[in-house]
């Protein structure tokens, strides 16, 4: 890792901690976002659905700032090489957080308006595929705090593991779905199909913030392809 | 430009002025028909390279140097190389803009008539305003060719000095600063300038605006307390250059 000088501006220096800041408050918001969306599913917990749609505009004005802040710091600094890297990192990594929190309100959402309680084996295994989505966010916040390529790395490939669970749900409830064939269970394993895909699709949001730091650490795209699960093999 | 076309070749050139050593082991290709731009801080050794292309460097008594400078193949410092005809081929623009006290259009004429390059009257009137044109300042003076050229705006001033350098016909030009005295639109002009000059000529330019050395050259060459540390194509030296000290250049760090 390169560890750069300060500005001989430190005004410059503080307009990339600021942006830096926001980006970690957008993260460990959409994380904790993640965190409600395991009780969610976990407890059916009306009020925490509350609770995640009330934290979700807010997750949306902290990407219009940093789109702001980032335009201004192009504007003002002309940033070049890492410095231009950083703010253009914040941009896509704000993307790809309010996605995240898109999807999540999503699945909120989805989880709540299921007429059945899905079947015990199938949600502790969706439990688990949220608590790898949280953990994924929490360590790509990790990699971007601390500027860590090699951590990056590592959640780019960990995401194989969030698709490989995806791949095992997803079967399960075909079996379900084989096997049961009540309307109301059908209609309710069919709409964790989506459900579930879009937490897998989560993953990949993370994965692509992975590579965001991976450049604006490194100044290069990360050469290696990116790990599947067997499923999109 | 499919083919880089080498034209001025610098190998482990080292500089003294007196006993105080000015560069450091440079080795540098510019390459014909492409913008080079030279960067660095006040004193790393800019000035003094170009001088060297053109053996300005002469001129000062206490300069000693080894190591080469080849310009299509041809020493530079060799014994054999007579160093008026070498200038004749490599025009300099210096930062302030410096028109000799007479006419525009003895300005422009005046390298031509020292080098007896023309045969007649007619000849030279061409020249003169074919040189003018080139440095896109024909038009705005066409009507005030006798005019002094101190009497111009420093932009205009700026533009007669490239036009004056394009008369004699060379195949380099060197640029030292040259819009650092010039507002934006001038400045604007001028690497417009450039941009067109570089289908007909190999260009060096010194330049302290890092957003100029990246709009208008191809290659970037940065320069540190008289050694070269890195040099490469502008987009790779402005996006992600390999050495820490032009990171901390470019970016404006304490290095």
């Amino acid at each position: 890792m390169k560890e750069y000088n300060d500005h001989i501006v430190s005004s410059f220096d503080e307009d990339i901690s600021s942006i830096r800041r926001s980006i970690i408050k957008m993260a460990t918001l959409c994380e904790e976002q993640y965190k409600l969306l395991y009780h969610i599913v976990d407890t059916g917990s009306a009020s925490t659905v509350e609770d995640v749609l009330k934290n979700e505009p807010i997750l949306d004005q902290c990407d219009e700032k940093i789109r702001d802040q980032v335009i201004t710091f192009i504007t003002l600094r002309s940033p070049m090489a890492v410095d231009l890297r950083e703010g253009l990192a914040a941009l896509k990594i704000s993307t790809d957080l309010e996605r995240l929190g898109d999807y999540c309100k999503n699945v909120s959402l989805r989880i709540q308006a299921l007429e059945v309680i899905p079947a015990a084996n199938i949600k502790s295994e969706i439990l688990r595929m949220i608590v790898m989505v949280q953990g994924q966010l929490k360590k790509v916040i990790d990699a971007y705090v601390s500027k860590n390529k090699d951590k990056s790395i590592e959640v780019r490939n960990d995401d194989a593991l969030i698709d490989k669970l995806y791949q095992s749900v997803y079967e399960k409830i075909i079996e379900e779905i084989r096997h049961k064939p009540n309307k109301l269970k059908t209609l309710m394993n069919t709409k964790l199909l989506f459900t579930i895909k879009t937490i897998e699709r989560a993953g990949d949001h993370i994965t692509n913030i992975a590579e965001e730091v991976y450049y604006a650490t490194v100044g290069e795209t990360i050469k290696t392809p990116r790990p599947k699960g067997e499923f999109e093999q | 430009m499919s083919i880089e076309e080498l034209k001025v070749s610098i190998k482990n050139l080292n500089v003294f002025y007196g006993e105080k050593q000015a560069l450091f082991g440079i080795n540098l290709n510019i390459y014909a028909n492409e913008v080079t731009s030279l960067i660095g801080p006040s004193g790393c050794g800019k000035s003094t390279l170009i001088k060297c292309i053109n053996r300005m460097n002469d001129l000062v008594d206490i300069c000693r140097y080894n190591g080469q400078i080849m310009i299509d193949g041809e020493d530079v410092n060799d014994p054999s190389t007579d160093p008026v005809s070498l200038r004749t081929r490599i025009g300099m623009v210096f930062q302030k803009p410096n028109p000799f006290p007479k006419s525009l259009y003895d300005n422009v004429a005046y390298g031509p008539r020292l080098h007896g390059m023309t045969n007649s009257k007619e000849d030279l009137d061409e020249l003169v305003i074919t040189s003018l044109q080139k440095a896109g300042l024909f038009n705005e003076v066409k009507d005030r060719l006798f005019e002094p050229g101190t009497g111009l705006s420093g932009g205009q001033q700026q533009r007669l000095c490239i036009a004056r350098a394009l008369a004699v016909n060379p195949e380099i030009i060197l640029m030292d600063e040259p819009c650092s005295a010039l507002d934006p639109i001038a400045t604007a002009k001028i690497e417009e300038l450039i941009e067109e000059l570089k289908e007909k000529y190999t260009i060096v330019i010194v330049t302290h605006s890092m957003q100029q050395a990246a709009r208008v050259s191809n290659r970037t060459a940065y320069m540190h307390m008289g050694e070269l540390i890195e040099s490469g194509l502008t987009k790779t030296i402005f996006s992600n250059p390999e050495h820490i000290k032009t990171q901390d250049y470019i970016t404006g760090r304490i290095g």
